[in-house]
This record gives C-alpha cells, sequence and structure tokens, in this order.
C-alpha cells in the first residue's frame, strides 16, 4: 500500500488531470460525430435530397437558431467564470441556455404531434430518426448542464470543481451544432 | 490479486469499516438464487405455468373473445371452452409486418420441421373444425381462408374471404386484419392446439401457439 | 443480515446501522425496479390490445431503466452521482480483500480483473452452449434442440457472448486495462471512474444475450443480419440491446487507454519507445473509437426497424445497407481481436529470448497498417451480393493486408533467429498461436480469391478460418499473456510441467477439431444448420469428441491459472528478465502502481552486452512526460484559478 491513498483520491483536478481529461472529453466528443455521419449517409441513400412539402420550414429554422443561442450563451457561461459573482452569472447563463434548449426541443416534440410524415414513409423514417437522435443527444446535454448547475449552486468556483460545467458546455455546443447539421440536412438539402 | 486469508478480512482498519462490510454469505446465497431462479425462467418456464394452472385452474370464457396475433404469439395462449357454450372468436391480426393465421387441431406432425424434405401444408392430424358449423363475418383484411372440413357460413360478399383449398381450416389475416368466428363449442373435449403455420411453421416453431381446454358441459 | 456485523466492539460504538446490501444484489434489485418503472410506464403510455405486461417497445424502455438502475445499485449512486451532484457520499473505495472485485472500483488492476473475471464468465457460458451445438450436430437429425430456431439461436448467443464479451473484452479491457498503465509507467488511468462504471455494463449485455430467449428466438447469429432479422421474435431486441452495453464498455476501455497513454507516459517513454503491447493497444482502440459508435447506430436504427416499426433494412429498405454498415464495422472487430495477439508476441519473445526485438519499428508499423487497411476490405464477406468489379478492389486490398500482418511474423521470427529462446509455456503459447494464426490467415488468402470465395461461402471452410484467426490468434496467445504475467498478477507461479502439457492438449484438440472443419466445408457441411445429409455424420461426429476435448482443455487451463494464482509457488520479481515498466515494482502492484515515479532512460527491446536497465525509479514528481508544467516554464496551475487557486472545498 502507498501512503495515503486517500489523500490522492479526493484530491483536486491537477493541471495535467484537467488537460487528460478535457482531451478525453473533446475526443469522446469526436466519435459521437459518427453517429451523425451514419444517419445522414442514410439519409442520402434513402431519399437522396427530398424535403416533404408539408414539412414546416418555420419550425425547422425556429428549432436551429433557438439551438445556436442557446450554445452561444452556454459558451458565454465559460467565459463569465472569472471575476467577481462568477458563480451567479455562470449559473444565469447555464439556466438560459438549458431554457432555450428545452425551447428547441418543444419545436420538434410539436412537429412530431403534427404527423406530418408517417414513419413508414422514406422521408418521415429519416426525419423521425435524425431528429429523434437530435432530441436524446439533447437530453443527455441538458442532464450535464442540470447537473453542473445543480453543483454550481452546491460549490465553490474553484477550477477543479469547474471542470462539470465546462464538460456539459462542450457537450452542449456539440449538441447544437449537431442539431444545425440535422437542421440542414433534413430540412435544406 | 493479494490473496487474503479470511483472518486479514476480520481485522478492522480505517479503510474498511464494519459498516462498509458486506455479507458474504448474503452474496453468496443472493447470486446462486438469482442464478437458480434464471435457469428456471430460461427452461423451466412452461413448466411452471402450466403447474400453476393445473393448481389453480383457468376461468372458462365464453360470448365474445378477443383474440390477437402478434410477432409471434397470441394472446391469449390459453383458454377454457365449455361444450355448448355459444363463442364469437375476434381473431384480430396486430402486427404490423407479419401475415398470421389461426389453426386448431391435435398431434402436429413434428417431421416436418426437419430442414429436409416436404412441406405439406396440413400439420395436424386431427383438424379441430372438421364438421364444426361456423359463421364467418365482419372480414377485413382478409389473405385466404380455407374451411378444410367445416361447415361454414359467410355473411356478406364471399369474395372477401378469398377462399382457398388445401390444409387445414385457417383464416389468415394480412397485418392489422380481423375476422369474426361465431360457433357453438363442438363436442370435441379435451386439450387443443392452436398455432400459426406461415412462413413454412417458423411462427409455429418459434412459439406462435396455444391451447385450448374444452371443459365437458 | 446481522451475521454482517463480525468486527469486535471497538472503544465507541458506532451508531447502529444495518449493513449494507452486498451491491451486486442491490444492482439487481435496483435493474428489477428500474425495468419495472419504465416498462410499466410504456405501458401505459402505449398499449398493445389485450394487455401483455411486456411488449416490444416496453421491453426496449424497461431494459434501459434496468441498466441504469443496475449502474446505479453497483455503487454509482454513492460514488458518482452523489458527489457529481455535490452532496456528500460516505463512499469509499475498498483497497483490500476479495470484496472490491464485486463492486465499484477505480483502480485499473482491479477493473481489469474484473473485466477479466466477466470475460472469462462470457467465455464459459459460450463455450458450454458450443458443446451443446457440438453434440446436436453428432447426429445429422435435430435431438438437443427441438426446432432449428432454438439451434440457431444458440449459435447466435455463443457467437455474440465470444466476440463481445470476450474477444473484444479480454484482452483490451481485460489485460489493457491491467498492463498498459502499468508498461507506461502510470500511477493510475486518467478516467478511472468511467472506467470503473464501463466495467459493470459487461455483465449488464451478457446476461442481456444470454436471456434473449425470453423473448423469443433469432436465428441471426452475431451478425444481427437484416431483413433476416426482420422475421424474427422480440428476441433479437435483446441482441441489438445487450450488444449495445457490451460495446459501450469496450468504448470506455478504448477512451480511457488512449488518454492514459497520451497523458501518462512515465519521463523518458516516448512514442518511440513504447512498448509494443501499449502500440497495440493504441491502434486497436483508436479503431473502436471510430467504428463502435458507427455499428451502435447500425444497431439502433435496426432495434427502430423493429419496434416502431421501420422500414430501413426491410425488403423494401435496403437490406445491403445493413450488411455494409455491419461489415464496416465488422472486420475491424476481428482485427480489434487479432492485433492485441500480434502484439504480444513480440512483447514475449524477445523476453524470452533474451535477445534484441528485431526490426521493431516495423512491427510497429506493421500493427498501424493493419489498423488503416482493416477498413477497406469490408466487402469481402459479401462476395456473393456483389458484381464482379466491385469484387476485385476488395479482393485486393483483402491480400494486401497479409503484408502488414506478416510484419509481426517477420519481427517475431527475426528476434528467434539463432537465438537461445527459452521454450517454457508461455512461449509455447506463443509458438502455438503464431502457427494457429498462420493457418487461420492463409485459408483467408484462399476466401480472398472471389471464385474459391463463392465456393466455400457459408460453408464450415469459414468457421474452420474464423475460429483459426480467432481462437488462433486472440485466445492462445491470451493464454500465453495470462502464463506469462502470472507472476506479476498474483506474485506466484506456475508448474511448467503442467504448463506445457494442458498447452499441447489444446494445441493439440483445437487443430484436430478445428483443421477438420476446413475439410467438412469443402465436402459441403454448411454453416446455420442442426441437420444436414447423413453423410456428413462420421466426420461431424468425431470433430465433436475433439470439441469436447478441446472444451475441456480450455477448463483445465483455466483452473489451473485458478488454482497457481492462490496456491502456485512464489515467484521472483522478474522471474523472465524483463526490461518493460511493469516488473519495476512489486508483484501484485501496489494501489498507485510505483512507489516513485519511474523513468524510462533506454530502449525496452534491447537484450544483450552493453544494454542498460532502461527503468530507473528516481523520485520524481508524478507529472506525465508529456505535461504541460515540464515542457512550458512560464506554466501555473494557478492560471486555473479566478481568484488565485485560494478557495479549496
Amino acid at each position: 500500500m502507498t501512503n495515503a491513498p486517500e489523500q490522492r483520491r479526493s484530491a483536486a483536478l491537477t493541471p495535467a488531470n484537467y488537460r487528460a481529461v478535457r482531451f478525453s472529453m473533446l475526443f469522446f466528443i469526436a466519435t459521437q460525430i459518427v453517429p451523425f455521419v451514419v444517419l445522414f449517409e442514410a439519409k442520402y441513400l434513402y431519399d437522396g435530397s427530398y424535403v416533404s412539402p408539408q414539412a414546416d420550414q418555420g419550425f425547422g429554422v425556429a428549432g436551429a437558431v433557438l439551438m445556436a443561442l442557446s450554445a452561444w450563451v452556454a459558451w458565454q457561461a465559460l467565459r463569465a467564470r472569472t471575476g467577481p459573482d462568477a458563480r451567479e452569472r455562470v449559473a444565469t447563463r447555464l439556466k438560459v441556455a438549458a431554457g432555450l434548449g428545452l425551447l428547441a426541443m418543444l419545436t420538434v416534440i410539436y412537429q412530431w404531434g403534427l404527423r406530418y410524415a408517417s414513419p413508414q414513409g422514406r422521408f418521415g423514417e429519416m426525419y423521425y430518426v435524425i431528429s429523434g437522435a437530435d432530441m436524446v443527444y439533447a437530453v443527455v446535454g441538458l442532464i450535464m448542464v442540470g447537473i453542473a448547475i445543480l453543483r454550481n449552486a452546491r460549490q465553490d468556483m474553484a477550477p477543479e470543481r469547474f471542470w462539470t460545467a465546462e464538460a456539459s458546455v462542450y457537450f452542449w455546443v456539440y449538441v447544437a451544432l449537431a442539431w444545425i447539421a440535422s437542421w440542414v440536412v433534413v430540412f435544406l438539402l | 490479486m493479494e490473496y487474503e486469508s479470511p483472518k486479514d478480512e476480520k481485522t478492522p482498519n480505517t479503510e474498511n469499516s464494519e459498516e462498509n462490510q458486506w455479507s458474504r454469505r448474503q452474496f453468496l446465497v443472493g447470486t446462486a438464487a438469482i442464478g437458480v431462479a434464471g435457469a428456471v425462467t430460461l427452461f423451466g418456464r412452461q413448466s411452471l405455468v402450466n403447474a400453476a394452472r393445473s393448481v389453480f385452474g383457468s376461468p372458462v370464457s365464453s360470448g365474445t373473445v378477443h383474440l390477437y396475433a402478434y410477432d409471434y404469439y397470441y394472446i391469449p395462449n390459453y383458454m377454457t371452452w365449455r361444450v355448448g357454450d355459444r363463442m364469437e372468436v375476434i381473431f384480430q391480426n396486430q402486427s404490423h409486418t407479419h401475415w398470421h393465421e389461426w389453426t386448431m387441431g391435435r398431434h402436429v406432425n413434428e417431421a416436418y420441421f426437419q430442414a429436409f424434405g416436404n412441406l405439406p401444408a396440413d400439420a395436424w392430424q386431427e383438424d379441430f373444425w372438421d364438421g364444426v358449423p361456423v359463421t364467418l363475418s365482419d372480414p377485413y383484411g382478409i389473405d385466404n381462408f380455407v374451411p378444410n372440413q367445416a361447415i361454414v357460413t359467410y355473411v356478406g360478399p364471399k369474395a372477401a374471404y378469398n377462399i382457398q383449398s388445401g390444409g387445414d381450416f385457417s383464416p389468415t389475416l394480412k397485418p392489422g386484419g380481423s375476422l369474426h368466428l361465431s360457433f357453438t363449442v363442438p363436442n370435441k373435449p379435451g386439450l387443443w392446439d392452436f398455432g400459426c403455420f406461415v412462413q413454412q411453421y417458423i411462427h409455429y416453431r418459434t412459439g406462435m401457439r396455444g391451447q385450448v381446454m374444452i371443459l365437458p358441459a | 443480515m446481522a451475521h454482517a456485523m463480525t468486527v469486535p466492539e471497538s472503544g465507541h460504538a458506532p451508531r447502529p446501522r444495518k449493513a449494507p446490501m452486498p451491491p451486486v444484489l442491490r444492482a439487481f434489485l435496483w435493474a428489477a425496479i428500474g425495468f419495472l418503472l419504465l416498462n410499466t410506464f410504456v405501458i401505459a403510455v402505449d398499449p398493445f390490445r389485450g394487455h401483455p405486461f411486456v411488449t416490444g417497445p416496453s421491453v426496449v424502455f424497461g431494459w434501459v431503466g434496468a441498466a441504469i438502475g443496475w449502474l446505479l445499485g453497483i455503487g454509482l449512486y454513492d460514488a458518482v452521482l452523489l458527489p457529481l451532484m455535490g452532496f456528500p457520499t460516505r463512499w469509499q473505495e475498498r483497497q483490500q480483500g476479495w470484496r472490491r472485485y464485486w463492486e465499484f472500483a477505480t483502480d485499473h488492476k482491479v477493473i481489469g480483473l474484473q473485466y477479466m473475471m466477466f470475460a472469462v464468465g462470457g467465455f464459459l457460458i459460450a463455450g458450454g452452449i458450443a458443446m451443446l451445438m457440438r453434440y446436436e450436430l453428432m447426429t445429422p437429425y435435430l435431438t438437443i434442440f427441438h426446432y432449428p430456431s432454438n439451434y440457431l439461436t444458440a449459435v447466435g448467443i455463443h457467437g455474440t457472448l465470444m466476440m463481445f464479451s470476450f474477444a473484444t473484452v479480454f484482452m483490451i479491457g481485460g489485460l489493457g486495462n491491467y498492463f498498459v498503465p502499468l508498461m507506461i509507467g502510470a500511477r493510475e488511468t486518467v478516467l478511472s471512474k468511467l472506467s470503473g462504471i464501463g466495467v459493470w455494463l459487461v455483465p449488464v449485455g451478457i446476461l442481456t444475450v444470454l436471456f434473449s430467449p425470453l423473448l423469443g428466438e433469432w436465428s441471426t447469429g452475431w451478425r444481427g443480419y437484416e431483413p433476416l432479422a426482420g422475421q424474427d421474435a422480440n428476441g433479437i431486441l435483446f441482441y441489438y440491446l445487450g450488444v449495445l452495453a457490451l460495446t459501450m464498455s469496450s468504448l470506455i476501455v478504448a477512451l480511457n487507454l488512449v488518454a492514459t497513454v497520451m497523458f501518462r507516459r512515465a519521463p523518458g517513454l516516448t512514442w518511440g519507445r513504447l512498448p509494443l503491447f501499449v502500440w497495440g493497444q493504441v491502434t486497436v482502440n483508436l479503431l473502436m473509437l471510430i467504428w463502435f459508435p458507427e455499428i451502435q447506430t447500425t444497431f439502433v436504427m435496426a432495434l427502430l426497424d423493429k419496434v416502431v416499426p421501420l422500414n430501413f433494412f426491410t425488403a423494401t429498405g435496403s437490406p445491403l445497407t445493413y450488411l455494409m454498415l455491419f461489415w464496416l464495422f465488422g472486420h475491424p472487430e476481428v482485427y480489434i481481436i487479432a492485433v492485441p495477439a500480434f502484439a504480444i508476441w513480440n512483447e514475449i519473445i524477445p523476453v524470452m529470448a533474451q535477445k534484441s526485438l528485431f526490426g521493431r519499428q516495423w512491427a510497429v508499423i506493421g500493427l498501424v497498417f493493419v489498423m488503416m487497411l482493416s477498413g477497406l476490405v469490408w466487402a469481402h464477406h459479401m462476395f456473393t451480393n456483389l458484381r464482379n468489379s466491385e469484387i476485385l478492389p476488395f479482393s485486393f486490398f483483402t491480400e494486401m493486408i497479409s503484408i502488414p500482418t506478416g510484419f509481426a511474423y517477420m519481427s517475431a521470427i527475426g528476434t528467434l533467429w539463432k537465438s537461445k529462446v527459452r521454450l517454457n509455456t508461455p512461449m509455447l503459447w506463443i509458438l502455438m498461436s503464431m502457427f494457429n494464426f498462420l493457418i487461420g490467415g492463409l485459408t483467408g488468402v484462399f476466401l480472398a480469391d472471389p471464385i474459391v470465395n463463392l465456393q466455400l461461402h457459408d460453408t464450415f471452410w469459414v468457421v474452420g478460418h474464423f475460429h483459426y484467426t480467432i481462437i488462433g490468434s486472440m485466445v492462445f496467445s491470451g493464454f500465453g499473456a495470462i502464463y506469462y504475467w502470472l507472476p506479476k498478477l498474483s506474485g506466484r507461479t506456475f508448474n511448467e510441467t503442467w504448463g506445457k502439457t494442458l498447452a499441447i492438449i489444446t494445441f493439440l484438440a483445437f487443430n484436430l477439431t478445428f483443421s477438420q472443419f476446413f475439410l467438412l466445408g469443402l465436402h459441403g457441411m454448411n454453416r446455420w444448420v442442426p441437420a444436414y445429409p447423413a453423410y456428413l455424420q462420421p466426420m461431424n461426429f468425431e470433430v465433436s469428441i475433439f470439441a469436447f476435448i478441446l472444451g475441456a482443455a480450455f477448463l483445465g487451463n483455466i483452473l489451473y491459472i485458478g488454482y497457481c494464482w492462490r496456491n502456485g509457488a512464489q515467484a521472483g520479481e522478474n522471474p523472465w528478465g524483463a526490461k518493460t515498466p511493469e516488473w519495476f515494482t512489486s508483484s501484485p502492484a501496489p494501489r498507485y502502481n510505483f512507489p516513485v515515479q519511474p523513468e524510462i532512460v533506454g530502449s525496452l527491446y534491447l537484450y544483450g552486452e552493453g544494454t542498460k536497465v532502461p527503468v530507473v525509479t528516481t523520485a520524481l514528481g508524478e507529472l506525465a512526460a508529456t505535461s504541460r508544467a515540464t515542457q512550458d516554464p512560464q506554466f501555473d496551475w494557478h492560471d486555473y484559478a479566478p481568484d488565485g487557486g485560494g478557495v479549496t472545498s
């Protein structure tokens, strides 16, 4: 047994650790591009560039813009981590980002409720699966942002504790980018 | 892995405080019990169900009964009828993708299930519907219907039933199809099997079958 | 539960508290609760006519609930979730005793052994099923399996568990987790908590696949072929879900090991000095990080095809798309399994020969090129579905890939050349592995030829070929590695006579079983059939006998290793005279591996006169070679702290 393992276990995130986990997180996010590549390829294969005339372009734009805004606000939370009352400013931005994300998800749920495309059709099945993938990633992202909000409320803003918030923002930005790419593929191309 | 003698485990230390120590016996007994339960569910389900049925019995159904076909099972897959009761079976195919039929009889010839040889359509040695008067109505999405030896009355235009010959009494429904079968339970008491022989018995082999216990009047 | 309180009374009585439930049992309980919650919810939202309690959609969501419940129950709730949310927790990692292998852990050595434990469990279950299959094939008609679909389900469970819970897991999750950090002089892995979570997904996957017959039979084998799966009962759902859990676990391993190799190498351990086994792990980890998300997406699409249902891969969709997507992953998967074995050969041979590794760079280049080419050969699994013009490039690349594979042989043979090799048990296993893989590789060259392929497709020739490559490389090398590292893992060693005898029996039984598969295939024995023409019976009968001996031999080896683990003779600190860093600490290694940070000062594969000990253990800091602190003189930890780092919790 080494001496004082307990101390190591609870030790703060060291700079080397920070860079390692940040690398891992970014690498993980990079691997998650693959599922969308597969889905976009399938979309191209199954129905080419066809877009159902019933698809509501307004909602498509609204969802994408909301997600873009949400990602931008979330990114601002990272920049707000220094200075006085950092905790409040970070918390506000994260909450606004989560709210905008929820709104974007509601636009999709509303469109699903309209049932304008049949899941049996070529366009419909890719539309539901790609937007469904967006939703799954958004739910995971929201859980991560939610944890970051909860955690920030309970703990100080020391950098080793801030990593959770940072990771959730990275993931959230990825979710937004994937969302916008999906919007381009499903509604535009 | 360092090997610890049991003596070491009893020694208190700061890391393994007594509150953190879960029970070894509980662990062994619990996992063994879960293993046994798993083996029973995997291999002995049907015996358990049969035993429970023989102990508790099964309620007699009469009047209107729904029989749903899914991929690949029936709901219900066990019914009790009584001789002389008036029945209306509403047979509905709930599958989104598969054609399903309802045949009933005894002694399926399992030699046909071997990989080689011909696969005749009449698998039951004894067809339950032989000589039974039955009225068919409300056909929807019927792929075909084989009356065999049954005495069938059709309600509505016959074209909707797509009547064919060859094989056991078998209404075959397209996905989403349904059919009403009205009859008086004939005097054929005992245990009868039913099943779906579509796709060369794949459905039946995969478990799409059930039983009807017919009680004497 | 009172019997758990075995500790004598101490000075002040602790407040009365029930002994906690064993984590595994709690995990089962919480999994059941999770299943019931989500299953019932889905049934309430989406009731089926006739009111079955478990439906296709409900079982999918119920499974997700069960998996989450399982992970939380095994210790995530206390160890990860509470601290993550900023709540206090009573969780303390257990530092010793057998119990730490049956709960959540963050020590990469514990996790590695957990992976090995579960992988061997999967191997034994799947091997037992293989014995049933061989028993069935002793006669040309159905005996123990009532229907062909039962047999096909057994084949599917055998293949799925062998591929996803053993072949992919044992060397990478098991040996990789245990030895990669040790071999790069690291004190722990980067994502130690995530890694501890991932390992508990392996039993989830094994149990899911094993219990798939509860939902009905499936006939597709380990590939989940569409549109064949379209005619399967709901059992195929558990195939997709189980494989999802197993691949997720392997994905976590890959991410963790890549990050660990990037950031935790000891000072002086440059990429040029990286041990070969670590190179092998990094290459396959990169393969996994590319292809596992791909196959997971494909399986989710196939799952939706089944439960919604959609028409991606059915007859009205594009069945060939599924085959393409599957084999795009499927062929790299084969190299994910084999490449660590190639690496192990060149890890062990220089040690046993006490001779410098021949052409070290070429051995590494071979591994990397196998990795790169493996993504270019997938369609050779589908020659029967392709046009001639499409076949040729894949045939070409398939034959090309034998060249980088040959580099591994070149280094091994060059090292053995004129050496005084110690022909002990690990070495014997490695040589056997090289022989078996050679047979597997050569028969693969036949299959790469389109015309021969069209004849041999779906026969036992193919079955013989892939069992020679997978068992021949991964399982034989795995046993070699375990015998080689047994002194490291347990501090104990084995008896050479017993070890060699068991190795030779296994080798003979293996070759007598699977070499005849080629002949059976040439005589017209098809895969995927429990009943076959009667003229094939004598040979099948005899193959089955050898298969049972092979099964017993594997079991004997596992039991013997287990016996030596506890009762073997004490081994020396570095019994083989190896130079890689894992041997420069005590056996088994302490919690943080090295008392002080080792430094690498020379090549790990040079032997003979004038070579120095490459690993020195001076008291440096714990920072890795590549950390910014050692490279950037301006670096200051407080740059990360908003108020100068004054705040700590």
